[in-house]
């Protein structure tokens, strides 16, 4: 019997036994040698045999593992579109919605327009002021219609801000300020402006941009009664800066770090004054300086003593 | 002599909804000279520009289209109007209530709406000088 160790390196991965008919010690020397040759082929054809099988259970846990990859992937591509399905379902539902809001509004609208301007014929006075009544809670209406659909869209990330370069702050601001000016005139309170310096054009999507400003200066002319509000247009250091200055009810300290947040965040004094919210412009607004990779924040000594909304722009 | 007639033009509107339609009628009431008529299905302004194309109906100067309607939505008849040899010429102004940008940029950059009117906003006074320029 002959026992040979198989040696892979520096171990011994098996033995291999051999029966000999003839006594080991007679083989001549070429015998022995073709014996040994023998045997480590056979140790050599073993070892690449154990390596095969190791080879093919590694390549079945790797194409385990692809599948589960594969089907991971599957899952998550799925989610995606799934979210994406849903998105654009929202927002189609939203615009539907919004159509079929703003409809029966249009009749309204329409017809009131129709009747102020006299097109059936002259009105008795008490009645033509409550026509203006319903005129007015019927813009309203369309106003916050308008805004919500613009608030979902923001939500969504559907409506991106583009920024286009060389936009005038200063001539945005004076466009902003005519279409507010009647409304602080009737209330009997100043609206100022005041330019600081030489501003510097920015980058920003115009249209959107004067929403924003056109909702927190509107927003502080409807909540002064006395006194009135001051917008400051100045620029330090690659920022263009606008101040928003009122002197009306303030807002409460709890409130501030979350106004420009949350939608519909209305003190209760402001809720006691008016029936239609501006929290919602407030948000919208806060969601366009985001877009313009600025900054909005607001400050108040608290209620009763007026507020200052700061907006900082990027010149680039 | 006899007076010399001139031609009544001719707006086709597109509009579903029969408050509307009262509302725009009202509209034109003091107004001789134009022709307004109502179609209040998608599928009736389809059928119309076949009948224009085979001659057995009148062109009209303008149309109004609204875009969410019961049977067809608007951007469809807009593509066939377009696509019809006679009726590719039509002026289109589109009043809806259907807002969103990626409409307004298909309705007048892809297609050539002249306009995209938002009826909560283009009321009949702002509304009536717009089309009476484009009617002269």
């Amino acid at each position: 019997m002959l026992v040979y160790p198989l040696i892979k390196g520096n171990d011994v991965t098996g033995i291999l036994l051999m029966g000999l008919s003839v006594d080991y010690s007679t083989l001549s020397n070429f015998e022995k040698e073709s014996i040994k040759n023998c045997l480590d082929v056979t140790a050599l054809l073993l070892d690449k045999a154990y390596l095969y099988k190791n080879l093919q259970a590694s390549y079945e846990i790797e194409k385990i593992g692809k599948e589960q990859a594969k089907r991971a992937y599957e899952v998550e591509r799925k989610a995606k579109e799934d979210v994406q399905e849903l998105d654009k379902n929202k927002t189609e539902f939203m615009l539907i919605t919004q159509h079929h809001l703003r409809t029966p509004l249009s009749v309204n609208a329409g017809f009131l327009d129709l009747l102020t301007q006299g097109e059936f014929g002259k009105i008795p006075k008490k009645i033509n002021d409550i026509i203006l009544e319903l005129k007015e809670s019927t813009d309203k209406e369309i106003k916050v219609v308008n805004e919500l659909l613009d608030v979902s869209s923001y939500q969504l990330g559907k409506e991106l801000t583009k920024l286009i370069p060389g936009v005038d702050i200063e001539d945005l601001l004076n466009e902003t300020l005519k279409d507010l000016k009647i409304q602080a005139e009737k209330k009997g309170i100043y609206l100022k402006f005041e330019k600081e310096g030489v501003i510097p054009k920015i980058s920003s999507d115009r249209t959107k941009l004067k929403i924003a400003l056109t909702n927190i200066i509107d927003n502080c002319v409807k909540y002064t009664k006395q006194g009135g509000v001051t917008i400051i247009l100045k620029s330090d250091n690659g920022t263009v800066i606008i101040l928003v200055k009122d002197t009306g009810m303030g807002i409460a300290k709890e409130l501030l770090p979350n106004l420009f947040n949350h939608t519909f965040q209305r003190s209760e004094e402001a809720k006691k004054q008016f029936a239609v919210g501006k929290g919602i412009g407030l948000f919208l607004s806060g969601k366009i300086i985001e877009g313009h990779h600025g900054k909005i924040w607001a400050e108040s000594e608290g209620e009763g003593k007026g507020s200052t909304f700061h907006i900082e722009l990027p010149v680039v | 002599m006899p007076k010399t007639k001139t031609k009544q033009k001719h707006i086709l509107w597109v509009e579903d909804d029969q408050q509307l339609v009262d509302l725009y009628t009202a509209m034109f009431i003091k107004v001789k000279n134009i022709k307004v008529e109502f179609l209040k299905l998608g599928q009736l302004a389809l059928d119309r520009i076949k009948e224009i194309e085979e001659g057995k109906a009148e062109k009209p100067d303008l149309l109004m289209l609204d875009l969410l309607l019961p049977d067809i939505n608007g951007d469809k008849i807009f593509e066939q109007l377009r696509k019809t040899p006679s009726t590719k010429d039509i002026p289109v102004f589109i009043l809806t209530n259907y807002g969103g940008e990626q409409m307004e940029i298909k309705m007048t950059k892809e297609l050539d709406a002249e306009k995209y009117l938002v009826k909560t906003e283009w009321v009949p006074t702002k509304l009536m000088p717009v089309i009476l320029d484009r009617m002269k």
